[in-house]
């Protein structure tokens, strides 16, 4: 309870800072609506219902909702994760790490809630937007286990991706080069964002097993979809975001270990 | 101040002066240092060569799945499936080669303050910026380029060009892409002189760019009133167009009008940057660097 | 006595590559590297009784960052065991954190962008410091830090001088038993030098705080540490009292004569010869060094006030630039100059 109201503290203190410069936020809100509706742009152009009907055999609607689901987990995890991208260069390279070591918490949290993406809940409200507009499209209703359902993997999803994403970063630790995982590999989700039956079996099995994309939105996804066949990946989606968190942990646990603090 | 008189110690300070750290006042350096500098940062470029392959699978596998139970003929919007593999393969090739980090450039050099002392340096921090984009773009040809098209020629059934005149043009308006994307990421970085954070806009900018050149989709695939929208604006220039000419859909004796759409967007955006630049010291000078 | 900190044969090694020059040599790095290890703390052992006041000196590259980090729990150490007031740093660290103190001169540890009161407020409830102690606290250190015009200003706006106080009333809200120092006077003036060795001198008589410094100021080691520790190449070259390394011998006292008269310099070359070297500044002024053990001060006064009409004459000792160059060039014969600390 102590801890959770320190990682208050520090959301509040970067309120305090974001707001310290109000239109650099509204120009940063204004980008991020920019960011999720050309995502939707896409499949909006490209399914069109007309000469494009459907992704082999996928609704329009049925890729818009799976669109929309992905966007509840990555919201989650775009407010967390701008210390991620940069960490190799803000935190190891310059070695802003040691004041990081230097406190009586979890290194990881801290670097977490040190930043945030606050525009990103933007798209948050455009995923459930979207979801419960296909749904309705797609003649869905929603009882209180599938809110319930929406909200555990919601946060799953936000785990997985958070998780590769702090693999990613602790590699910093190791390497002292520049990894190039901003931009590029944020767009690797994008497979996960999409009816995993259209891939070959390598993708389904790397997006499965190996960068488990297939668990952000997907397979939860299938619990509103009357299509059979999901069933065990649907609801091992927590499961799965546990076992994310446990490897991201140790990878991460390992990297303080090996940490040279060359900065300075 | 106080290491002037410290003894011994700043004897040895002094003697520690990082030997990469060599002035760049030649721009033909400053390509070689680029060069240099992206070979320094070696994981970066294996994750690289990864990510790139995975982005074309992904959209590989969405027009498989969108050609799907229809004849091996079958053409959507103008577009045939190996066609529109090609079209995708080939354009993420090609942006391999073009697109720059002149933006996230100038955004650490406003955030580090160095910016000031570009300024009071005798070269032209524009040019300085291009030629090192340059630099990396050279080293990308060898050692990501190639490579990643051995990979995707290899795993994707993609189309050998038109002709060989279509892929000389082609070649020659992807030189005006990177040129082209110079100026908007030039743009997109002067932002930085304002905003405390341009993150959001540098993504922003990074996703309208992919969608608005065509990378993503033909154009022809846009409804009809955001088709007039794009023919309005220099993006398509930037993939689109040039990946008309590989596919040959363009044909050869209008090539030529392709490539001077280009050079007419690159001079506009060119003055446009300018005109940005001249603003963008002014809020320096002002702010006291 | 056991000290507060204890280190025995503490090693820090770093894998380190060789790059290869040119654009060829980039390309093979990019195969194949050549790594090798760097001993950047090569063995150290160290005792500090608590409330001790210790200087940490050596040229860059000497270990002294890599140790101050593994003391201060940021390094994991290769090898060699260390306590530090019952912990060990690194493996206890979020337990030990609470019991230090750290500045690192050229680093905040304050939030940029928020009034240094709101960063105070935040650290307070990160180290669990009850509201009462904190109130008392801040009071305290703002009244001798002189805090209470910054406090409503954001760092971003402080000079190097102010923000420096506000660093160190940071370090101190948690009532650390102990404080790391790292250049905390770099690139101020010294005005602000003055206010803050005299805060570091209060701190260390009033609460028995024990504090580890580290500087390039040697002037600041002198007047605030009773104890040093020199490091060289990743080892200690000397562990000791300052009082005691002036006395070695080697060192040389410099003398200044004004004289009444013309300044009698080959009177007195003959008069010392071998024991002591005199060279003319101008014709009235004489300057001249001498080791002790050769020549007492004593008698070199003695002699030049019989026989001459003297105006002044100053005699200095040996500057601690010059024990610090001693050290080193007795270190690089291989030898560890013997202290008791």
């Amino acid at each position: 309870m102590r801890t959770l109201s320190i990682y208050g503290s520090y959301f509040n203190q970067f309120l305090m800072s974001r707001l310290a410069y109000k239109w650099d936020f509204f120009a940063s809100l204004i980008a991020n609506i920019v960011v999720t509706l050309s995502g939707l742009l896409f499949i909006v152009l490209l399914i069109d219902g007309e000469a494009v009907p459907s992704l082999q055999g996928w609704t329009r609607e049925e890729v818009l909702f799976i669109y929309g689901y992905s966007m509840i987990s990555l919201a989650l995890f775009n407010t967390l994760s701008p210390n991620l991208y940069r960490f190799g260069d803000k935190y190891v390279i310059e070695g802003q790490f040691d004041r990081v070591l230097l406190r009586p918490l979890n290194t990881l949290c801290q670097v977490l809630f040190e930043s945030f993406n606050l525009e990103s809940v933007g798209s948050l409200f455009v995923g459930i937007w979207l979801i419960f507009y296909t749904g309705a499209s797609l003649g869905m209703e929603f009882g209180a286990l599938d809110y319930l359902w929406l909200l555990v993997s919601g946060i799953s999803g936000g785990i997985i991706l958070t998780s590769v994403f702090v693999l990613l970063a602790s590699l910093s630790f190791h390497f002292q080069d520049r990894l190039g995982i901003g931009a590029p590999v944020y767009n690797l989700i994008n497979f996960g964002r999409y009816p995993l039956p259209i891939f070959n079996n390598v993708v389904q099995f790397v997006l499965k097993w190996v960068v488990p994309f297939a668990f952000v939105a997907f397979f939860p996804a299938t619990h509103f979809f009357s299509r059979p066949g999901f069933e065990f990946f649907c609801y091992f989606t927590p499961g799965m975001a546990a076992i994310c968190l446990l490897v991201a942990a140790l990878a991460w646990t390992y990297g303080v270990s090996k940490y040279t603090s060359t900065g300075s | 101040m106080a290491k002037a008189s410290t003894g011994p110690m700043s004897v040895q300070a002094a003697d520690r002066v990082d030997p990469i750290r060599r002035a760049k006042s030649v721009y033909g350096a400053v390509i070689r240092n680029a060069f240099l500098d992206m070979l320094a940062y070696r994981l970066r470029y294996f994750t690289g060569i990864i990510t790139y392959l995975l982005f074309v699978s992904v959209h590989y596998f969405i027009w498989t799945a969108v050609f799907a139970a229809r004849e091996s003929n079958a053409t959507i919007n103008g577009f045939t499936l190996p066609e529109m593999v090609t079209y995708v393969s080939i354009g993420w090739i090609a942006r391999s080669l073009y697109f720059s980090n002149i933006d996230y450039e100038i955004n650490e050099l406003v955030r580090s303050g160095q910016v000031s002392v570009y300024l009071l340096r005798p070269v032209n921090f524009h040019l300085l910026l291009v030629a090192q984009a340059a630099g990396e773009t050279l080293f990308r040809l060898l050692f990501f380029t190639v490579p990643i098209s051995g990979v995707i020629l290899w795993l994707f059934p993609v189309e050998l060009p038109a002709s060989l005149g279509h892929f000389a043009w082609f070649l020659a308006a992807t030189v005006m892409s990177f040129l082209i994307l110079a100026e908007v990421n030039f743009i997109t970085g002067l932002c930085a002189f304002w905003f405390k954070s341009i993150d959001g806009v540098m993504r922003a900018k990074y996703f309208l760019v992919q969608i608005l050149s065509g990378l993503l989709l033909p154009l022809s695939f846009f409804p009809g009133w955001l088709q007039t929208v794009v023919e309005l604006l220099p993006f398509k220039t930037i993939s689109y167009l040039p990946l008309q000419l590989y596919l040959g859909k363009v044909p050869l004796d209008e090539a030529p009008t392709v490539l001077f759409e280009q050079l007419c967007w690159w001079v506009a955006l060119g003055m446009l940057s300018y005109f940005v630049w001249r603003r963008a010291v002014r809020v320096l000078t002002l702010q006291g660097g | 006595m056991s000290g507060i900190i204890k280190l025995e044969e503490l090693t820090k090694t770093y894998r380190s590559f060789n790059r290869r020059e040119g654009v060829w040599g980039s390309v093979k790095d990019l195969l194949h590297r050549d790594y090798f290890d760097v001993k950047a703390v090569d063995g150290i052992s160290l005792d500090v009784p608590e409330g001790e006041l210790l200087g940490y000196i050596g040229p860059n590259g000497a270990g002294k960052s890599t140790s101050i980090k593994m003391l201060t729990g940021i390094l994991k150490p290769s090898s060699g065991s260390m306590q530090v007031n019952g912990y060990h740093p690194f493996r206890d660290r979020k337990a030990y954190t609470r019991q230090i103190g750290v500045v690192f001169g050229q680093r905040t540890q304050l939030w940029w962008d928020i009034a240094v009161i709101e960063s105070f407020r935040l650290l307070s409830k990160i180290y669990d410091v009850r509201q009462v102690d904190f109130d008392a606290r801040l009071k305290n250190l703002s009244e001798i830090l002189e805090l209470e015009a910054l406090l409503r200003l954001p760092v971003r706006k402080l000079s190097l001088g102010q923000r420096m106080r506000c660093d160190l009333a940071a370090s101190l809200l948690h009532n650390p038993k102990l404080l790391f120092l790292d250049e905390p006077t770099i690139g101020l003036d010294a005005v602000a030098k003055d206010s803050i060795r005299d805060f570091l001198r209060a701190i260390n008589r009033d609460f028995g705080t024990t504090i580890i410094l580290t500087t390039h100021d040697l002037k600041e080691i002198e007047e605030l540490c009773q104890r040093i520790v020199v490091l060289d190449k990743g080892k200690i070259i000397y562990d000791g009292s300052l009082v005691k390394v002036k006395a070695m011998p080697g060192l040389k006292r410099s003398i200044v004569i004004d004289f009444a008269g013309k300044a009698p310099l080959e009177e007195l070359s003959t008069l010392f010869q071998g024991r002591a070297q005199f060279s003319l500044q101008s014709e009235r002024r004489l300057v001249g060094e001498f080791a002790p053990e050769q020549l007492p001060a004593a008698e070199v006064v003695r002699t030049v006030l019989d026989r001459h009409e003297v105006a002044d004459l100053t005699i200095t000792e040996p500057s601690i630039e010059q024990v610090i160059v001693k050290l080193y060039r007795d270190g690089a014969n291989g030898s560890r100059v013997a202290g008791n600390g």
